[in-house]
């Protein structure tokens, strides 16, 4: 099915070549994330594993966008070759012009998946579609001596609990220096005086 | 009664197996457990002592204990680290290496590294050969090394070794002695549920072969259980319905043992836990001695609780069950003191409180009740407690102290004796006399780093207790590796939690770990172990296995695992559903709102003023819940705003250009008899008079540019559209412009105006001006959406002004204007003919028309007269600009109407938009894309 080709679709065909490196920008919508579908389905018809290839987003959304549409794409190309059979070149004439690319890529890609014994539809964590802070982190956690941490710290989304027990250890240190004994109670009053005043500051 | 779990055959191998001194050694104490159950179900007489079914690092130590029975070789007497104890000398070992790491995680890892090396059969030398060969991994493997010659060092100097060392120390003495140890009472050993152990494990074995102990296999019949997938929407989803499941099945079976098995544990564990735990009634024969951290017990997560009063905050709910503990609350239960502070404690309900608080409390209800010695201790404990905290290093036995007078005073000894079974007091002193006297231990450490050592010994402090078995259990996939179950849930079959991932160790050299096939390095053989749990979970489970994987996290879609059968997804969701959900996802939770049918109101009374004409009953032919909300209710849609003029008052300024003009004109040949010349001038008057009517409405908008740009497109436009007029048969005017016309039916009087009536050959035609597309006509339906013109037409028979010969709409589109409609004599209007053929498809004469109509009109009035509030939109264009979607709630009901309407709004808009690509020269205000959308056709 032939239809109109946008105006950017050689710039779309240059960015898809494997040995030179690109940087898209384009608005919202206009197909960056198929691009780079493409691309990641044009690197796997080349390369010797699936873990070589390594894509960052910035967002846990885009990763998982990202990835289900590369797993798309494949499961779909499946079900066009099990649909047509071998006689499936005639079959991908019929189909739109914007999603042939996607699905011309996809059938290599099961071709050598097949060839190399990938199994990436049933192993598909072969696919390093990662945000730039699980990669980094896993990265730490790859390199323990290079990366300085050794095991990888934990990571606190939520740093309130921490920043309130620091002020209350500096505090407690402060007025263990600055104060003599007191009464029990008058501590423990002043004590929660402090907490309280602190847990609304922070 | 028989095991549900195994056949008998199965059961009689076992028996044979065991009856000839043949050890079964399977992965964990759980397989052990469940074994020895099902051998005592098997047996049905009482059995003394307990099948020789054990879990293999067991054995191992066993068979290292009858070695040091029978030599003096000076190996025999170092003393095996537990887990805990070989961490804390990684820890020493990490920390004078002086790095500035997060040692604990560290010292775990490079205890993990170890293990492995060991496990697969790889010493240090092959570790530094590795890194001298591979550039990348070589800071790795020198490092490292040189660590673990540092542990190693500490090991021998202090006498001890760890567990997978002395696995290899055994296997090379077992070498040296060529013997088996004395008092070894199994002929043969028999391995049951191991996957794919470590080298040395096989070593092992393979030795022990050599030395004539036989080995021996055991299968069962493979089992053939149902499969079912479901697919659920979120994991907390997943889990309530796997534990609701697993309940419904002891209900209904208290016999049957449920596994859930989940990829993640540390996730699901809370919230299966309470569900199985509160089903944990059920008594089951045989008795099995359940090997469990202290930490799991009440009383050592009591212990671990009270070691937190060192910090600021404590969870309300952990220092309630605290206080409600067995031990404490029949101390405190006098003056029900428990309650009052479980009361002050949680009356804000507030997570967290401040544990000066707590105290502050306890320190009231001190001075209120003086007699009550608990509370004394307890107030005194924690306070004591904390301020020992502050304390500079101390020696270790100094915090011990310390930590045992708050247990003491938090868990009584004579309360514990009277309370707690199966001599756990002993078990308890136990423990405390091994923290006091611990090899590996730190001599001096700060208050921080006992609380630390004190905590980690609790956790790893494995205790031996009798109790019933749980019947449901929730696992790791290889926890649950050799066990059988009647029924099994896979919980998390995501893509991206199956194949389980597992990762190399972290401080060894990949390269090297690759070199000698350790786990975690091999994706192919991770799948390929994935693949074997799966269907051994299969092969031993004897009714049911159910596959879930959630469809969402957060709001982003989810791929369930390659990993999952061939077979139908079925979609549930038996939680609460959300007040207002999005119809699309109710469609994907296969679920439905309810339905209650309230189809009609209150007639309307004869009183009730009637307002929208024409529109009444466009309306209810349309929907007739439509009708009653906007003309019974009065409900109005919210202004939207636009820029420029509107749609609405583009059409008024036509339409008064019109009225204008046809009040100066009276008949066709008047419009004839004009030359050009005044024909112009005429029309540029009424353009004129027209806009500076409008421009009174609209002052902001209509200024002088656009106001002159306005009056050029429409002179153009108007002069096209009377070149139509021109060629029409004569006619005059039948009546003034804007006529009044009304039209009743029983009460309903619907009062409406016409655009113009013509007369001609002294009947009359309607003419109604259209400026934009709008929604195909359906006079000849039941339900006429646009019942404008027919309804003049019979207004005008009805009020007896006279006869009505036909009804026309005048498109003044610069395009193509035209007549469209249905008349007596299509000859008179140009390009009527194929119009009409469309409108009228049964090619009804006019008067069967007029009757048809009234019998229309008259059921539509009487729909509405009755208060009929059905939603029964016509189509999926009814929907389109209704402003009462959300009450109706059309779309929850059907959500695949919202795609519909989405997809009839794009056609509609294409259509308009190819349309409008031919009449760019029409539109001095052109509207934006999403105006169009908004506004749509519309009926000047």
């Amino acid at each position: 099915m032939s239809e109109i080709l946008p105006y950017d679709h050689k710039a779309r065909q240059t960015a898809l070549d494997p040995t030179q490196s690109f940087c898209v920008s384009a608005p919202a919508g206009s197909g960056k994330t198929e691009l780079l579908t493409q691309r990641f389905l044009q690197l796997l018809c080349i390369c010797s594993e699936p873990q070589n290839i390594l894509a960052f987003t910035f967002t846990r959304k885009a990763a998982t966008q990202m990835r289900t549409r590369i797993l798309h794409a494949l499961f779909k190309a499946k079900d066009f070759l099990s649909a047509h059979g071998s006689n499936y070149q005639s079959a991908l004439e019929q189909v739109e012009d914007h999603k042939k690319k996607t699905l011309i890529l996809a059938i290599s890609v099961l071709d050598r998946n097949e060839k190399l014994g990938w199994e990436l539809m049933s192993n598909s964590a072969r696919l390093r579609i990662n945000t730039i802070d699980s990669f980094n982190a896993w990265l730490t956690s790859r390199l323990p001596f290079a990366a300085g941490f050794g095991a990888r710290p934990k990571l606190e989304a939520d740093l309130s609990t921490l920043y309130s027990e620091t002020i209350q250890d500096l505090l407690e240190e402060m007025e263990q220096k600055t104060m003599a004994s007191s009464n029990t109670e008058a501590k423990i009053q002043r004590e929660n005086r402090v907490e309280m005043g602190l847990a609304e500051t922070l | 009664m028989n095991s549900p779990l195994f056949e008998k055959s199965d059961l009689k191998s076992l028996d044979h197996l065991l009856s000839s001194g043949i050890v079964v050694l399977v992965p964990n104490f759980q397989c052990a457990r469940q074994l020895q159950d099902a051998f005592f179900h098997f047996r049905k007489e009482p059995i003394n002592e307990l099948p020789n079914i054990q879990a293999v690092d067991l054995w191992i130590n066993d068979l290292w204990q009858k070695l040091a029975q029978d030599y003096s070789d000076p190996r025999l007497y170092k003393i095996t680290l537990n887990s805990s104890e070989e961490q804390r000398l990684w820890l020493q070992v990490i920390s004078e290496a002086g790095h500035d790491w997060h040692k604990q995680g560290s010292a775990r890892l490079a205890s993990m590294a170890l293990r492995t090396m060991l496990l697969w059969e790889t010493d240090l030398s092959h570790l530094r050969h590795s890194a001298l060969i591979s550039g990348d991994d070589k800071q790795a493997g020198v490092i490292f090394s040189s660590w673990a010659e540092e542990f190693n060092r500490l090991c021998l100097a202090l006498g001890v070794q760890t567990q997978s060392a002395m696995l290899l120390s055994l296997i090379g003495m077992l070498e040296e002695t060529l013997e088996l140890p004395k008092g070894m009472e199994q002929s043969g050993y028999c391995l049951y549920g191991f996957d794919d152990p470590p080298p040395a494990y096989i070593k092992l074995f393979n030795t022990l072969e050599k030395l004539g102990l036989s080995r021996h296999s055991l299968h069962f019949i493979p089992c053939k259980p149902l499969q079912r997938i479901i697919s659920c929407p979120s994991l907390e989803e997943e889990i309530a319905q796997a534990t609701e499941w697993a309940e419904q099945l002891l209900r209904d079976d208290p016999n049957c043992f449920v596994g859930i098995i989940s990829p993640d544990t540390a996730s699901t564990a809370g919230i299966v836990g309470t569900q199985w735990r509160r089903q944990n009634l059920l008594s089951r024969k045989g008795l099995v001695r359940e090997m469990r951290s202290l930490a799991d017990h009440s009383l050592g997560n009591g212990m671990l609780l009270c070691l937190n009063f060192a910090q600021h905050t404590l969870n309300t709910l952990e220092i309630s069950s605290l206080l409600r503990s067995p031990w404490l609350s029949k101390k405190l239960r006098q003056s029900c003191l428990n309650d009052k502070l479980d009361y002050i404690l949680r009356q804000n309900e507030e997570q967290q409180i401040p544990v000066s608080h707590f105290i502050y409390q306890l320190q009231s209800l001190k001075q209120s009740h003086p007699d009550n010695v608990t509370l004394i201790k307890i107030s005194e404990a924690v306070l004591l407690y904390r301020q020992q905290n502050k304390k500079s290093a101390e020696a270790l036995n100094y915090w011990l102290e310390h930590f045992n007078k708050l247990w003491d005073a938090f868990f009584p000894n004579d309360e514990i004796e009277a309370t707690a079974p199966n001599d756990f007091l002993k078990t308890l002193q136990d423990f405390k006399t091994k923290l006091f006297t611990s090899v590996i231990r730190p001599e001096i450490c700060t208050f921080a780093e006992a609380l630390l050592y004190v905590r980690e010994a609790i956790f790893n402090y494995i205790i031996s207790e009798q109790r019933q078995s749980a019947p449901v259990m929730l696992l790791s996939p290889t926890e649950a590796a050799g066990l059988h179950f009647t029924h099994c849930w896979v919980l998390q079959m995501n893509e991206s939690q199956w194949p389980i991932q597992q990762n190399p160790a972290q401080l060894l050299p990949l390269n090297f770990q690759k070199q000698h096939q350790m786990p975690g390095t091999n994706r192919s053989s991770e799948l390929a172990k994935s693949k074997a749990i799966l269907h051994g979970l299969t092969l031993s489970t004897t009714n049911e296995v159910c596959y879930s994987y959630s469809r969402y996290e957060d709001d982003q879609e989810q791929l369930s695992s390659g990993l999952l059968p061939d077979l139908t997804h079925e979609k549930k969701f038996k939680g609460k559903l959300p007040r207002r959900m999005h119809p699309s996802i109710l469609k994907q939770l296969g679920e439905e709102l309810e339905y209650r049918p309230d189809e009609s109101r209150l007639p309307l009374l004869p009183s009730s003023n009637t307002t929208g004409g024409a529109s009444l009953l466009g309306d209810q032919a349309d929907c007739s819940f439509r009708a009653f909300g906007k003309h019974r209710l009065k409900t109005t849609p919210l202004a939207e705003p636009s820029y420029g003029l509107s749609h609405s008052a583009g059409g008024l300024l036509l339409h008064k250009i019109f009225e204008y003009l046809w009040n100066r004109l009276h008949s066709s040949d008047e419009l004839l008899s004009l030359g050009e010349v005044k024909l112009n001038e005429i029309v540029l008057a009424c353009i004129e008079n027209a806009i500076d009517e409008i421009a009174k409405k609209h002052p902001m908008t209509m200024l002088a540019r656009y106001k002159q740009l306005q009056s050029e497109r429409l002179h153009s436009l108007v002069l096209r559209f009377l070149e139509l007029e021109k060629q029409r048969s004569p006619f005059i005017r039948g009546g003034k412009p804007e006529q009044d016309l009304f039209w009743k039916y029983n009460n309903l009087t619907l009062s409406m105006r016409s655009d113009r009536i013509d007369l001609q050959e002294g009947e009359y035609i309607v003419v109604d001006y259209k400026s934009s597309k709008s929604r195909p006509f359906n006079w000849l339906d039941q339900r006429l959406t646009d019942p404008q013109l027919p309804l003049y037409a019979l207004a005008i028979e009805q009020a007896g002004m006279g006869k009505v010969a036909g009804i026309l709409h005048a498109w003044v589109h610069h395009f193509e204007p035209k007549y469209t409609g249905v008349c007596r004599d299509p000859e008179s209007y140009p390009k009527l003919g194929l119009s009409e053929q469309k409108f009228n498809k049964n090619n009804l004469s006019w008067n069967e028309l007029l009757t048809l109509w009234e019998t229309h009109m008259s059921k539509l009035a009487e729909s509405y007269l009755n208060g009929d509030i059905r939603v029964n939109p016509l189509n999926t264009q009814s929907c389109r600009y209704c402003h009462l979607k959300a009450l109706c709630r059309i779309s929850e009901r059907d959500p695949d109407r919202e795609t519909q309407t989405e997809a009839a709004q794009e056609e509609l808009f294409l259509s308009e938009n190819d349309e409008s690509r031919h009449s760019n020269n029409d539109s001095v205000s052109k509207v934006t894309y999403s105006e169009k959308i908004i506004k749509g056709g519309h009926n000047v």
